[in-house]
């Protein structure tokens, strides 16, 4: 039962923090400088994930991917702006270099 | 340089005009490209769930009341090793702080809507639905909520699949698919296709660096304070920019 509630209670928190801040920002007006700040907080949080799912595995010695799979990555999104075709690549070369090594 | 931001919330009706169903359609579509990607993490959800005898229902909820892997995986493991309910509350909740910047950047996009609306858009916001709603809000072609919605809708249905295929399969995908790297991938794909300005160039910089710095942080805290701090730099230099 504990669990079960564990996890009513979990989601009851997150349901707050979303509906919530989505309710005083209807109720009250941002300030002025909020609005174009919002435009950096994608790639702010996208590059923070990525530096932790890939750049820190690497440097600590982890299995991660190689710096190269993620330039290969990189380079394929760069020119081909799919972010599957990018993806699809990305794991080619990781399955290759795992068969390799 | 110049950044161009849309200063007008798209009215509060929008959802309700002709077509919004092709909308609806077009964010479900958008979603596909998320899911290659998400799956993986569903189904690990979901095999967490499993290798700690907590049963498919318990996963399930969690999906449809948490709706965030990274805490759904971090309770569940807690709840596996039979972690108190604070405890359990407050690391979901401590995880998710990241939903209010989140939550405050797409609210002016829903001013003025039904609170029924709004009950069910916030209730199914987490990053990706965010960012294929703000893009389409950014866009300017209309049609945003029900686009945000069926965007919503394809990765519910989706992330309660993988949940339930990893509860249910998780031991028999072999190690060797490296499927753990998939989400990484392909994040850094969609961040690099964001990087079309020198603004955003420096933003990501910012970010990746404090959140290396700061990736010993507890409850994912580095990744927040990296987007706060990346956020900042992106509004002083626009600021010097204009």
């Amino acid at each position: 039962m504990s669990v079960w509630i564990a996890v009513l209670l979990a989601g009851a928190g997150c349901f707050a923090l979303r509906f919530g801040i989505v309710t005083l920002v209807d109720r009250r007006p941002l300030p002025t400088w909020f609005e174009p700040a919002t435009a950096f907080v994608i790639p702010g949080s996208l590059a923070g994930l990525c530096a932790v799912l890939l750049i820190a595995p690497i440097t600590s010695g982890g299995t991660g991917p190689t710096l190269g799979v993620a330039a290969a990555t990189t380079a394929v999104v760069a020119r081909r702006r799919s972010s599957a075709v990018a993806l699809a690549s990305g794991m080619v070369v990781i399955w290759v270099t795992g068969l390799a090594g | 340089m110049s950044i161009e931001f849309q200063t007008t919330p798209p009215v509060a009706d929008e959802y309700a005009r002709p077509g919004s169903d092709s909308a609806a359609w077009q964010g479900a579509r958008a979603m596909l490209p998320w899911l290659v990607g998400i799956a993986p993490l569903g189904m690990i959800v979901g095999a967490t769930a499993a290798a700690n005898e907590l049963s498919v229902a318990i996963a399930l909820m969690s999906g449809a009341l948490i709706f965030n892997g990274p805490a759904q995986l971090t309770a569940l493991e807690l709840l596996g090793e039979g972690a108190g309910i604070v405890a359990v509350v407050a690391t979901v909740v401590l995880m998710s702080v990241h939903l209010l910047i989140l939550g405050s950047s797409i609210a002016p996009h829903w001013r003025g809507t039904p609170l029924r609306f709004r009950l069910l858009a916030s209730s199914v916001l987490i990053d990706p639905t965010f960012i294929e709603g703000d893009r389409r809000y950014r866009s300017g072609l209309g049609g945003g909520h029900a686009y945000y919605l069926g965007a919503a809708a394809a990765l519910a249905i989706a992330w309660h699949l993988a949940i339930l295929v990893g509860a249910l399969l998780g031991e028999i995908v072999p190690t060797s698919v490296r499927l753990e790297w998939v989400l990484p991938l392909f994040l850094l794909a969609e961040l690099v296709q964001r990087l079309q300005t020198s603004s955003m160039l420096v933003v990501a910089a910012v970010g990746g660096c404090v959140a290396y710095l700061a990736r010993s942080l507890p409850m994912n805290g580095g990744v927040l304070v990296a987007t706060l701090s990346a956020v900042a730099m992106g509004v002083v230099v626009a600021r010097r920019a204009s």
